[in-house]
């Protein structure tokens, strides 16, 4: 692991599944991999996180994970963003926006 | 929405199906183990290193995997299990508390919970037959004669039956509550009911048993010669062991019919009330005059499914009117009421019943605002560590939370408790129930009281829960900390005084309810009842027509002799001063009349009333042997009372060519007001229906006083008395006045009436007095009930204001200490400490007695020679309170005056 990369804070990882999901539907493996891939490696999604925040955001409702066979034996579980999901990322996104723009402001003066 | 919902459902799938869940994370980290090798493998790794690599990569699948299973979980069920353990610990470390949270809750929902089985079981609850609101009770009326709910006529009958077209089916009945049936050997009373054969299905409840009767033929008559009886359930089980061959059977009723058992009815068939027998009687489509004018059946009928009670009721009184126009003799002046079966049943109950329900309810209300009261202060108490645990980082609403907890495991406990006390509070009310109360079997604990009692269960929980949740919301939390806070906070202190004023309200109203009732019952008891019960005993006698030795089927003057002859042994037995017997006793009555009118009324002849309706009389008929007046101690005011030489040689009896002499009658003071206001009634000749038959009339030779015979509460209707020579009969309630104790001498006049005479069989002996009581019952009864009530919401309410002005002395020691130090009087202490806890009192009053007076427009339906605004009642109210709360007040107060200044000092 690079000195540059760093786990995922707890709060954002949300929002990362979120926008992951919102690409098209992903099995657990794929979003990690998908959020690596997109932040060019600089964020690794620890599996310890990934699966209670994956169940967490099942239980809100905002995605819905579901098996799908991979083949005549093999099946994995994808979520699927809902659409109190959809409405969950623009609501968190804008919130993230605002944060960073917050903490930039500060860290400015 | 539907999104949360789902994820609810998953929520929920997997804590039920846990293992399913376990496998599926499983197989999901599996999968993810497997892509992340394959991965690996594509970079270069050969498999068995990028498996490794990958699993090392993972890391620990179990630490996350109880992390997944952490967020799956119903995390408040855990919660919910901490509370309940928490509360339950509490509880035991505090068992006083608890006892008396949870014995006031008892008493509270165990009252509700008996009197709600009782609303439901007799109001609530549909009648036992098939569409039971569809069913309807006639009565006919006359305004003139003050009738509102009269029994009806044959005729009367007949003519609705074949006219209406709102009732699909009508039907009579009659009880005989003593008929006497000989099954095999024995000889028994059994309540026997004559009945239309239609009976049966208009209600809707087929016997269980047999069949019902066969309907009438054209002619109006029964298609069959033999006598059929449909037997009750409970009469089946006692005398045939329940054997289902009893239908064929044949028992013998009074006169030696035999009678073929055709049906036997289910248990709980209950119509007419108490019937165990029921025999069918046909009125044809024509019927007689006399059959027009002699109202003395029940009736019920059956709405057609498209028919409304208003539109029965418009066409009945419709037809009424044209029986009024084709009848005048005998329907001019009458009209027809109809009446849910329902309401006639048990209307005269609602009343009572939900004024009982209000008072307990109140009870209820009282014992939550105590309940409540002592989770406050158990709340100030634990302030200190409310307030630890806040510091130390509980949440609000795990605070919240608990208290909700705590609320709902008391209100459970005191719901368990209160639900087995009402099982027993039940039966002790149908026990203490006055006698003829509708109904009274169908109350029981059933699933509807359940639920009931549940939900009053549920609102306790979340009053008793919610208001120290409510205080424990913002915990003091600096102050709470702070030693030597004895005087700091202060959480519901406030609200505390408010529910002690809410409880003084609502127990002045109950104190002022039961005042009423009281007074109304004193004036119901001090009604002149018209004759003297004390001393005199009374026993219902009769001559089983077998017993007698009369050859004739006319046994009359066989009876009028034995009867005479037991009455003059009887009262020439030491001991026992008079004794005499009449048809009916006082306060027995049912309220049937007969027809009565002037002998020389214009169109009277014989047996047959005066046509105009204007002359034809309604009077209470009673027959008494000669001694009943004195006996009673009935006033003659003028005339004479009967004498022995009022009586008929046997030929009039039996001998119908024999012409009918003049009989005797003595009026009552009513019946001389009525029909001859400011006139001398005496000597004038009156016929009456029934005593026409051995009499061609009656001369008046007598004036007594007024007896209520109906009821203690219904004013003295004309009545006229015949003497029992001259119109004998086979049952008879006997009068005996005794010199001792009226309960002392039963045994021995039991045994008295079987030596004198063998054939004579006694159904019930007892007190005079007893007959009393019986008729004042029913509101002794919610005397009784609202006096125990009002008495428990007392004492709670007692409690309550204690515990508030206790707890306000204990606050105040070390001010009250720093204030006697300084030298402030005992006046002022007392000022200090009532100033304070007593307004809240005053205002509860103040609000009680405006309750008071609108709760009692409620009722006046229950009161008797007193209006629900009475100044005495409330009075008697306010000072009994008064009276109490002092007391209650005494102890605390008598402590802060004993306050001494070191004492105070010392209270940290």
């Amino acid at each position: 692991m690079s000195s540059s990369s760093h786990d995922v804070l707890r709060g954002t990882l949300d929002l990362l599944i979120l926008k992951t999901l919102a690409l098209e539907p992903q099995h657990g493996w794929a979003i990690s991999q998908r959020i690596q891939q997109l932040s060019a490696d600089a964020l690794q999604v620890g599996q310890g996180s990934l699966y209670p925040a994956l169940q967490r955001l099942e239980q809100r409702g905002w995605i819905d994970g579901a098996w799908r066979m991979m083949g005549p034996q093999r099946r994995a579980r994808y979520y699927t963003l809902t659409g109190s999901g959809r409405r969950a990322l623009a609501t968190e996104t804008s919130r993230w926006r605002a944060y960073v723009a917050t903490v930039e402001l500060i860290l400015q003066t | 929405m539907r999104d949360r919902l789902r994820g609810w459902g998953k929520r929920l799938r997997r804590m039920v199906r846990r293992r399913t869940a376990e496998e599926e994370l499983r197989e999901e980290l599996a999968f993810h183990l497997e892509m992340e090798s394959a991965h690996r493998a594509g970079e270069g790794l050969d498999p068995a290193a990028a498996r490794r690599t990958a699993r090392v990569a993972f890391g620990g699948t179990e630490r996350f995997k109880e992390e997944v299973r952490e967020v799956q979980r119903f995390r408040w069920v855990e919660d919910l299990r901490r509370d309940l353990r928490q509360a339950a610990r509490s509880f035991r470390r505090t068992p006083g508390f608890t006892a008396a949270v949870v014995a006031t809750l008892a008493l509270g929902i165990g009252a509700n919970t008996a009197i709600f089985s009782a609303v439901h079981g007799i109001l609530l609850k549909p009648l036992p037959y098939h569409q039971p609101d569809r069913l309807v009770r006639l009565w006919e009326t006359n305004q003139a004669a003050g009738i509102d709910r009269g029994p009806v006529a044959p005729g009367t009958f007949v003519d609705l039956r074949s006219r209406s077209r709102t009732l699909e089916s009508v039907a009579l009945y009659f009880t005989s509550p003593d008929w006497l049936v000989t099954v095999g050997e024995t000889t028994r009373e059994v309540p026997r009911a004559i009945v239309s054969p239609t009976l049966f299905d208009l209600l809707g409840i087929p016997p269980i048993l047999g069949r019902g009767f066969l309907g009438e033929t054209d002619s109006g008559s029964l298609p069959e010669e033999t006598g059929q009886v449909i037997i009750g359930y409970g009469f089946w089980q006692r005398e045939f062991g329940g054997r289902a061959d009893v239908i064929g059977q044949t028992i013998h009723s009074e006169g030696n019919t035999p009678l073929e058992i055709v049906g036997v009815m289910p248990a709980g068939f209950d119509f007419p009330h108490g019937a165990q027998a029921w025999t069918p009687e046909a009125h044809g489509p024509t019927v007689g005059r006399v059959q027009r004018q002699f109202r003395y059946y029940g009736a019920v009928g059956r709405l057609r499914p498209d028919a409304t009670l208003p539109e029965a009721q418009a066409e009945a009184t419709a037809i009424a009117r044209q029986l009024e126009a084709d009848h005048p003799a005998s329907n001019a002046g009458w009209g027809l009421r109809l009446e849910s079966l329902h309401t006639s049943l048990v209307g005269d109950l609602r009343p009572m019943l939900w004024v009982m329900l209000a008072v307990v309810g109140g009870v209820l209300l009282i014992a939550c605002g105590n309940v409540v009261n002592l989770m406050l202060a158990r709340s100030a108490a634990r302030q200190r560590e409310v307030a630890v645990r806040a510091a130390l980082g509980a949440e609000r609403r795990h605070l919240f939370r608990h208290w909700l907890v705590e609320g709902a495991l008391l209100a459970t406990l005191g719901g368990v408790a209160g639900m087995a006390l009402a099982a027993g509070l039940i039966r002790l009310l149908v026990r203490l129930a006055p006698d003829g109360l509708p109904r009274l079997d169908e109350v029981t604990l059933s699933l509807p009281v359940g639920l009931f009692t549940l939900g009053i269960t549920t609102l306790t929980a979340v009053v008793a829960g919610l208001t120290p949740a409510w205080h424990a919301r913002r915990p003091h939390r600096a102050g709470a900390l702070r030693v030597g806070s004895a005087d700091g906070g202060n959480p519901g202190q406030t609200t505390r005084a408010w529910l002690v004023g809410g409880e003084v309200a609502l127990t002045l109203m109950l104190l002022a309810t039961t005042a009423l009732l009281l007074r109304s019952f004193i004036r119901l008891s001090e009604v002149p009842l018209g004759f003297q019960a004390g001393g005199v005993v009374t026993a219902d006698v009769r001559f089983p027509s077998g017993r007698l030795q009369s050859e004739n089927r006319r046994p009359w003057f066989e009876l009028a002799q034995r009867y005479q002859r037991l009455v003059e042994e009887l009262g020439s037995t030491p001991g026992l001063t008079t004794a005499a017997g009449i048809s009916t006793l006082p306060l027995t009555d049912d309220g049937l009349e007969t027809t009565v009118w002037r002998r020389d009324a214009p169109g009277a002849e014989g047996r047959r009333p005066p046509p105009s309706a204007h002359d034809q009389w309604l009077a209470e008929v009673h027959v008494v042997t000669p001694e009943y007046f004195r006996t009673m101690g009935i006033p003659v005011h003028s005339g004479r009372a009967f004498e022995p030489a009022d009586r008929f040689p046997a030929e009039p009896f039996n001998d119908p060519t024999v012409p009918r002499p003049m009989g005797a009658a003595i009026i009552n003071e009513a019946m001389a007001r009525r029909h001859w206001p400011g006139q001398d009634p005496l000597g004038v000749q009156i016929v009456t229906f029934n005593g026409a038959i051995f009499a061609a009339a009656h001369e008046i030779v007598g004036v007594v006083g007024d007896v209520r015979s109906r009821a203690v509460a219904e004013p003295p209707r004309p009545a006229v008395y015949l003497p029992f020579a001259q119109l004998p009969r086979s049952d008879l309630s006997l009068v005996v006045r005794t010199a001792g104790s009226p309960s002392a001498v039963i045994p021995a006049l039991a045994a008295r009436l079987r030596d004198i005479d063998r054939d004579l069989v006694v159904s019930a002996i007892r007190p005079l007095d007893a007959v009393v009581g019986q008729a004042v019952s029913r509101p002794r009864f919610t005397l009784a009930l609202a006096g125990a009530f009002a008495g428990l919401a007392l004492l709670l309410a007692a409690v309550g204001i204690q515990g508030v002005i206790g707890y306000l002395v204990v606050r105040r020691t070390r001010e009250i200490g720093v204030r006697t130090a300084l030298g402030a009087s005992r006046g002022d202490i007392l000022r200090l400490v009532l100033g304070e806890g007593l307004r809240p009192v005053l205002l509860g009053i103040l609000v009680g007695t405006a309750g008071a007076l609108f709760l009692a427009r409620g009722l006046a339906g229950l009161l008797f020679g007193i209006g629900p605004v009475d100044p005495v009642s409330l009075g008697l109210a306010i000072a009994v309170f008064t009276g109490t709360a002092t007391i209650a007040t005494l102890v605390p107060v008598m402590r802060a005056l004993r306050v001494a200044p070191t004492e105070a000092l010392r209270v940290e």
